[in-house]
């Protein structure tokens, strides 16, 4: 066992090494922690606004913040348009910092390059003209909601590109910003006119409805929850990652429909599904159950940098809004965090899954807010069960101890931390 | 720095069960609102026979009725005097509006045993609710069968059920009396007007064979219920049924009554011809 443990952290650090000596992670880690303090800033404002200023919010719904608050609209509206422009800056600075890193590297026009490659990310992605704010006010946003930042892939690729092309063909640069303008345009505007979504937005929208179906079942369940958090390390969120009760929702009320007939929850026709599993028991802390490694980190890590990091994302990461500590530490493309990444919200819904089927307690059933602190949700989700309660004390629990051994070796090897000093 | 790291955890803690303990409350709070919210499919429709009635009162009116295209199963109980319950007939599976039939052992008159009666009728329904799994119903109540549905609606309606439409037939709210002076029984009722449920829609019918009552129940005590529904209710419908077949006794199985039931409260969808004999028509210049 312990050989077997020492295989795998020498695998580990390995693969961890082998990526810090290449130039193009080591951009993309500078990068994402440079973005940190936006990022860090734009969870603060996202956490008020999906706290208290949405109808679903937590305090929203708990304290009835809009009949006492004064002026609720107004500040409200401000606030959404704060996060939601702040956490759309995140992406565009990413695309700069990683153009203009790259073309730094290179000694070529690093200002240019970071430039370029921001308008184009204006430019090309499709949330940016569809994505309409509550209110109405500002139309023109990058699709956020709070809990995963989208388009960071596509941001890293587009900077990448970017830097490319231009270090291409350094004797026509004018021509090739123009000619790239025009040619993202054009496909950008194609784009709008037949499919609203984004490439990616389209492929995930595929994917949900591929896998549709495969919440009832729990090792389809768990595969379906292994590829998205694997995904999303990747800077890839799907629709499961948001866990905003979309998913099978179709279950999800006829569950409660019976519920609210029969007054228990003992016999709800679909016992196992995403929502009452993945949801609830694996969404402590946002995907990942991120709380628990904040938990580990805060515990038993030495490096300042990283309980730094640790310390301001705790708040909105209670709260299930994670974004802070997948760009600031970063979780995102760390091979050192991606097994705890992928099996801990795993081993939540197997353990969530084990106490449903022995019917030692009973399906979360009843809608909770998003913005729910993770612990709480399986509690409140079942009308105040006590071992829902105690299950999700167990899971943070066991996820903490999964992350642990993690968290001392990327602690011990800090490879990530110093390839984002250099 | 531990002790720092100690208190931040006592914090944390402490915020969590303040968050457990207020989103608890709420999350009753919201239960509670979406099952008032909720609407059960099954649907019933509880018959109350009157005084000296016992629960085979409505034999043939559940044969007129069922003489239509749709048979609905007849469930009879009787809720004897020790609070326990019997049953004959039975629903038929899939049935979501079946009629039931709640007798009541003793069967007397007087303002005292109809209170009693209502309470007896409670007990029925928590056991029937349970058993068929229903939120809501309609009634009707013939006579003090009327009183009894009525005293329930305001006493009895367990949280988060509703009646959805109530006809009561000759039901004398100010008892037997011809006079305007209010009994105990209106006062009581008149002062607990306010929990009856608000979507409720109710219909009084008095049947006259004179200018005064139907042979026993004046029609002055039965048009008193307008004091107790009257902008309590979502609709009040007074009914003046005459001619043939009008004396207080016959009058459920009188065919302007069945009509109106199978209008009115079993919502079906009856001919034209008898529809336009029931709809008011409408005024010659």
């Amino acid at each position: 066992m312990t050989q077997l443990k020492q295989h795998l952290e020498n695998n580990l650090v390995a693969v961890s090494r082998q990526l810090n000596n290449r130039k193009f992670y080591q951009i993309m880690l500078t990068s994402l922690t440079a973005v940190f303090p936006i990022a860090a800033v734009g969870a603060f404002a996202a956490l008020i606004d999906k706290t208290i200023f949405i109808p679903t919010g937590f305090f929203e719904q708990l304290y009835h913040v809009s009949k006492w608050l004064p002026f609720y609209m107004q500040v409200g509206n401000f606030w959404a348009s704060v996060s939601v422009l702040l956490n759309n800056l995140v992406v565009v600075w990413l695309t700069f910092l990683v153009a203009a890193n790259t073309a730094k590297s290179k000694r070529q026009n690093a200002w240019l390059a970071g430039i370029v490659s921001s308008t184009l990310l204006w430019l090309c992605n499709q949330s940016l003209f569809t994505e309409p704010l509550k209110n109405g006010m500002l139309q023109l946003t990058l699709s956020f909601n709070g809990l995963t930042i989208h388009g960071i892939f596509e941001a890293i690729v587009l900077g990448f590109c970017v830097s490319w092309f231009l270090g291409r063909y350094t004797r026509h640069q004018l021509l090739t910003i123009t000619l790239l303008i025009l040619v993202v345009a054009a496909i950008a505007a194609g784009l709008q006119t037949f499919s609203p979504n984004s490439l990616v937005g389209v492929l995930v929208a595929w994917f949900a409805q591929v896998t549709a179906n495969w919440g009832k079942n729990i090792v389809l369940l768990l595969v379906l929850g292994l590829i998205s958090n694997f995904l999303l390390i990747l800077g890839i969120p799907g629709s499961l990652n948001l866990a905003d009760g979309s998913n099978d929702a179709i279950f999800s009320l006829q569950n409660l429909n019976y519920a609210l007939q029969h007054h228990h929850l003992a016999n709800v026709p679909y016992p196992v599904n995403l929502h009452a599993l993945y949801d609830t028991y694996a969404f402590v802390g946002g995907s990942g159950m991120l709380l628990a490694l904040l938990i580990a980190i805060l515990w038993r890590t030495h490096d300042q940098h990283t309980q730094h990091t640790a310390a301001i994302s705790f708040l909105p990461t209670f709260f299930n809004l994670n974004s802070p500590i997948l760009i600031g530490m970063p979780v995102l493309f760390n091979p050192l965090l991606v097994i705890p990444f992928v099996v801990a919200p795993l081993v939540a819904c197997l353990v969530a899954w084990l106490f449903v089927s022995l019917h030692w307690m009973p399906t979360a059933v009843y809608p909770v807010p998003v913005t729910t602190p993770g612990i709480l949700k399986g509690f409140l989700a079942t009308g105040g069960n006590w071992v829902a309660l105690l299950v999700s004390v167990l899971n943070l629990g066991l996820a903490t101890l999964i992350y642990l051994p993690f968290v001392t070796l990327n602690d011990q090897y800090n490879l990530v931390s110093k390839a984002g000093e250099r | 720095m531990n002790k720092k790291k100690f208190w931040l955890s006592a914090l944390i803690l402490l915020l969590t069960v303040i968050l457990g303990w207020s989103g608890y409350q709420w999350q009753k709070r919201s239960i509670d609102l979406q099952q008032m919210q909720f609407r059960s499919p099954m649907d019933p429709i509880f018959l109350i026979p009157g005084s000296s009635a016992n629960q085979n009162r409505f034999d043939s009116l559940v044969t007129l009725l069922n003489k239509s295209s749709l048979k609905r199963s007849l469930l009879k109980v009787t809720v004897q005097t020790d609070d326990s319950l019997k049953f004959s007939g039975h629903l038929k599976p899939g049935d979501k509006h079946p009629l039931i039939v709640v007798g009541f052992e003793n069967n007397q008159d007087g303002y005292a045993n109809i209170k009693r009666q209502a309470k007896w009728f409670s007990i029925a329904y928590a056991k029937l609710a349970k058993t068929y799994h229903f939120n809501h119903f309609s009634a009707l109540g013939h006579s003090n069968g009327g009183l009894v549905l009525t005293i329930f609606a305001e006493k009895y309606l367990p949280k988060n059920n509703t009646i959805d439409r109530l006809m009561a037939i000759a039901s004398p709210f100010n008892l037997e009396k011809e006079t305007t002076k209010r009994t105990a029984l209106l006062k009581d009722l008149i002062a607990h007007k306010s929990s009856l449920p608000k979507k409720m829609r109710v219909y009084s019918i008095a049947g006259t064979e004179n200018y005064e009552d139907d042979g026993i129940v004046p029609f002055i005590s039965v048009d008193s219920g307008k004091y107790i529904f009257q902008d309590q209710v979502a609709s009040y419908t007074e009914i003046i049924v005459t001619g043939a077949n009008t004396n207080h006794s016959d009058l459920p199985e009188n065919q302007q009554i069945v009509n109106i039931i199978r209008q009115y409260i079993l919502q079906e969808d009856i001919s034209k011809t008898i529809r336009q004999q029931n709809e008011p028509q409408a005024q010659a210049p």
